[in-house]
């Protein structure tokens, strides 16, 4: 197979002394347990594609797409190796061969022909404002997925007075970078285009990936406007409501080890929950929920799998409400819940917008 | 082969896929060489079975654990079956009234000591790897580590041992007691033996109470040979501290780099702990603190913030595969790695290490539990260039000799594998025929991880395809 993408992560991959501090805490890893399915292997599997030891074959393919760019390899990497970089563009040189999923070749064309990964009807949050501070972005999965949840962030954002617009919304395209696939330049230039006649100066993301490709994605230059992610907000907000019940926090990896937000959610939860309980595993170690890098459309059982084990972390911390601010990781904990399990699962605006409405305790 | 393998783990338990081939083909040596198959075993009896099978068919079978080793010890030169043996991961009991715990070999070290701390025990040998290495790993290679100094090394720890032999049988090693003269001691045997005689498949483990209070202490010296020299006195003074490291610029600025540890860039650094009831151990501090200045150390730090201690010992843990970020395309080979002198020998072994570097025009950092005589070397080199792998045979070669020379070992910690083979079958010539005649007892097919030690090939260097890409000679 002729590889391109990752040439120039050559130097990553020779880095890796292959000292397998990456196996720790790896959740793909954790699942499988075979070693080809952890860190260190993918970067030998890319190694090998690249130099034309190995031959692309379905397990070499699953292998390289079953990562959820969690990241936490990164972080237990005293080499400095980015193995996401070496993963994502493992999956470009595949895709580029041939070798993609279906899941995400859909996606992709859903993208081009409704605007979001779903292909389903474009729903606007309707609320067009002249002069409004911000312009809020909500993303695919929010929209279509978690859209109960989004109406309460949005409520809550009304009830809190945050002078909102919204705008006509394309996919971001973040996601296709991750599984191989080019996002879409036109998309970009349209977000660019309504965030401009909106007139804000601040685009606010609700969705952890959006916030991150507008923040990183080349393709997002001159946007012109500050992003910001709803934590950053609410951090900023007085916020008129208290809980007195046990609360936890999962740390979304877009939010976490990817934009080094950690402590702005929790000093929101922190002025409304003074009861609050980390999870073993948190922060820069904080287990990934396993719904990224595209692993909930081509691997949705070892998905939802990771999820239970993140959950069950929750759950093991005594608290009542688990909170997260991510649709795609709400939507995955949402997914791996048993019904006798009496958690609940919702993201930090969603909740404060519910305590305000006196529906929550 | 599959078919019977199959039968025995079940399908999801046996792969010949060449994803799994290639990945099981590598560890963290410079070595690469494909196994035909992987299996993963869960219990002793399909470890049996599989060996059963295999010594029928004289089909080669290579144990291995996390894969963490740095001298090609799991790497299958010959092919055949690779035994995964990770899923055997029970602790299987403590026993802090008896001081010991048993264990199967796919345990990872740091959770074992998870495990042990409610009980106020641990496991002590701590090597750098803790975090993923497994006790069978440990055991096969004699792994040791930071504190090794003061508790000694896996094999002072192993009481008893279940091993599969070759053909299929399953044998008990030893006791499940602190001490045996019950004739020859065949678990120590098993010990360091890196899978040629068996497959580990349970460990009776001595476990040691927590120490009450631990320090550490960090010293700060201009000049290399100093360090090296404060060590062997330190030693010879007769204080056992329960760490005595050593950092050269290289280890140093690696960290620094890597992991922003915030260490001062001199020449050297010495990291050391004591453990025990601080009463007892404050006046070794001193003593030790008195012969650090005296050998011309200064800025001492002296911590027992149990933060500020496991950050530093974190740190040292991380030198490995931190030193890849020391220089730009100078990524570390994993070579000679880990040489061992009498601890008098130190400065000598330290400085003829870094003679060599200069002698060749190569970058060879310096560190590693020194109060045990260890130390690492960090080959610096940029592997894509012929002429530079060239000089580094060469300073490989230099620094075993040198190593002989100070009446030293091979290995220390790691293991011979296929990277050290030629310079051990060196320094253990007259035993090399006494090994083979134990290894065709045990062994009579040579199955289990042939062509290791000292069958290993002459030339490590074409012993295996290389992980490397090595361009044309300009
Ligand atoms: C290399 C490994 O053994 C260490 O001590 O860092």
């Amino acid at each position: 197979m002729k590889t391109k993408a990752l040439e120039s992560w050559e130097r990553d991959m020779l880095r890796c002394i292959r000292c397998a501090y990456c196996f720790v805490d790896c959740p793909i890893l954790t699942e499988l347990g075979w070693e080809s399915a952890g860190a260190r292997s993918k970067v030998i599997l890319s190694y090998g594609l690249k130099e034309d030891e190995i031959e692309c074959n379905q397990l070499i393919k699953d292998r390289l797409f079953q990562c959820c760019l969690c990241a936490q390899c990164e972080i237990n990497c005293p080499a400095k190796v980015e193995v996401g970089g070496v993963v994502r563009a493992a999956r470009k040189d595949l895709v580029e061969a041939g070798h993609y999923f279906e899941a995400h070749r859909v996606m992709r064309e859903m993208v081009k022909k409704t605007g979001n990964v779903y292909g389903e009807e474009k729903k606007d949050f309707h609320y067009p404002k002249v002069g409004a501070e911000f312009a809020l972005f909500v993303g695919c999965v929010g929209k279509h997925r978690e859209e109960e949840s989004l109406k309460k962030t949005v409520a809550l954002l009304k009830k809190l007075g945050v002078s909102l617009t919204s705008i006509d919304e394309v996919c971001c395209g973040g996601v296709f970078g991750d599984v191989g696939f080019q996002a879409s330049p036109e998309d970009a230039e349209h977000i660019k285009e309504e965030v401009k006649k909106a007139k804000v100066k601040k685009l606010l993301t609700t969705c952890p990936m959006c916030y991150r490709t507008f923040k990183e994605d080349p393709r997002f230059e001159g946007l012109g406007v500050e992003v910001l992610h709803i934590t950053e907000l609410l951090e900023k907000l007085d916020l008129p409501v208290k809980t007195n019940r046990k609360i936890t926090y999962h740390d979304p990896c877009d939010l976490g080890r990817h934009s080094d937000l950690y402590d702005v959610p929790r000093n929101v939860i922190r002025k409304f929950a003074p009861d609050f309980q980390e999870m073993s595993k948190n922060r820069e170690n904080a287990h990934c929920c396993g719904a990224g890098g595209g692993v909930r459309g081509s691997f949705t059982r070892l998905s939802i799998d990771m999820a239970k084990k993140r959950l069950q972390e929750a759950i093991d911390t005594g608290a009542e409400v688990l909170l997260t601010e991510c649709a795609s990781c709400l939507h995955n904990l949402k997914n791996a819940r048993k019904r006798k399990q009496k958690i609940q699962i919702y993201n930090i605006s969603e909740y404060l917008s519910l305590l305000m409405d006196g529906e929550v305790g | 082969m599959l078919e019977e393998l199959r039968a025995v783990v079940g399908d999801e338990n046996v792969s010949d896929d060449a994803a799994d081939r290639y990945v099981y083909g590598s560890d963290a040596s410079m070595h690469q060489s494909s196994p035909s198959v992987v299996v993963r075993p869960v219990s002793a009896g399909e470890v049996q079975k599989i060996l059963r099978f295999a010594n029928g068919r004289k089909i080669p079978v290579v144990p291995r654990g996390a894969g963490t080793g740095e001298s090609g010890s799991a790497v299958p030169i010959d092919g055949g079956i690779v035994l995964d043996l990770k899923r055997m991961d029970r602790i299987l009991e403590v026993r802090p009234e008896d001081m010991f715990c048993r264990v199967e070999p796919g345990v990872v070290n740091d959770e074992l000591n998870r495990q042990l701390k409610p009980y106020g025990f641990f496991f002590p040998p701590t090597p750098a790897s803790g975090k993923v290495c497994t006790i069978g790993g440990m055991i096969a290679n004699n792994a040791s580590g930071m504190r090794a100094m003061k508790y000694g090394a896996t094999r002072d720890a192993v009481l008893g041992l279940k091993v599969v032999l070759a053909n299929g049988d399953l044998v008990t090693m030893g006791s499940a007691t602190i001490i045996q003269a019950s004739g020859y001691q065949l678990e120590r045997l098993m010990v360091g033996s890196e899978g040629t005689l068996g497959v580990i498949v349970e460990a009776t483990l001595r476990v040691r109470p927590l120490p009450e209070e631990r320090t550490v202490g960090r010293a700060v010296f201009y000049e290399l040979t100093q360090a090296g020299d404060a060590i062997s006195k330190i030693v010879a003074t007769g204080i056992v501290p329960s760490a005595l490291e050593l950092m050269d610029e290289v280890a140093i600025k690696s960290v620094n780099k890597a992991l922003g540890a915030g260490l001062p860039e001199v020449e050297a650094l010495i990291l050391f702990e004591c453990d025990g009831v601080k009463a007892s151990f404050h006046h070794e501090i001193k003593k030790i603190k008195r012969i650090l200045e005296e050998c011309g150390a200064f800025d001492i730090v002296i911590s027992d913030d149990p933060q500020e201690m496991e950050k530093l010992w974190e740190v040292r843990s991380s030198v490995f595969p931190a030193t890849s970020m020391y220089k730009e395309n100078r990524i570390r080979a994993t070579l000679a790695e880990d040489v061992t002198a009498p601890v008098s020998r130190l400065r000598e072994l330290v400085e003829g290490i870094h003679q060599i570097a200069r002698d060749n025009d190569l970058l060879i950092g310096t560190y590693g539990h020194a109060g045990e005589g260890l130390i690492h070397t960090a080959f610096l080199v940029d592997p894509r260039l012929p002429d530079e792998w060239d000089r580094t045979r060469k300073a490989v070669d230099e620094v075993f000799a040198l190593v002989r020379h100070l009446g030293g070992t091979t290995s220390g910690e790691h293991g011979i594998g296929i990277s050290k083979a030629p310079y051990f079958k060196k320094e253990r010539q007259d035993l090399l025929e006494l090994m083979r005649g134990v290894k065709k007892v045990f062994d009579p097919n040579n199955i289990l991880n042939p062509h290791k030690l000292m069958d290993a090939p002459e030339d490590f260097f074409t012993a295996t395809k290389l992980r490397y890409p090595i361009k044309e000679r300009r």
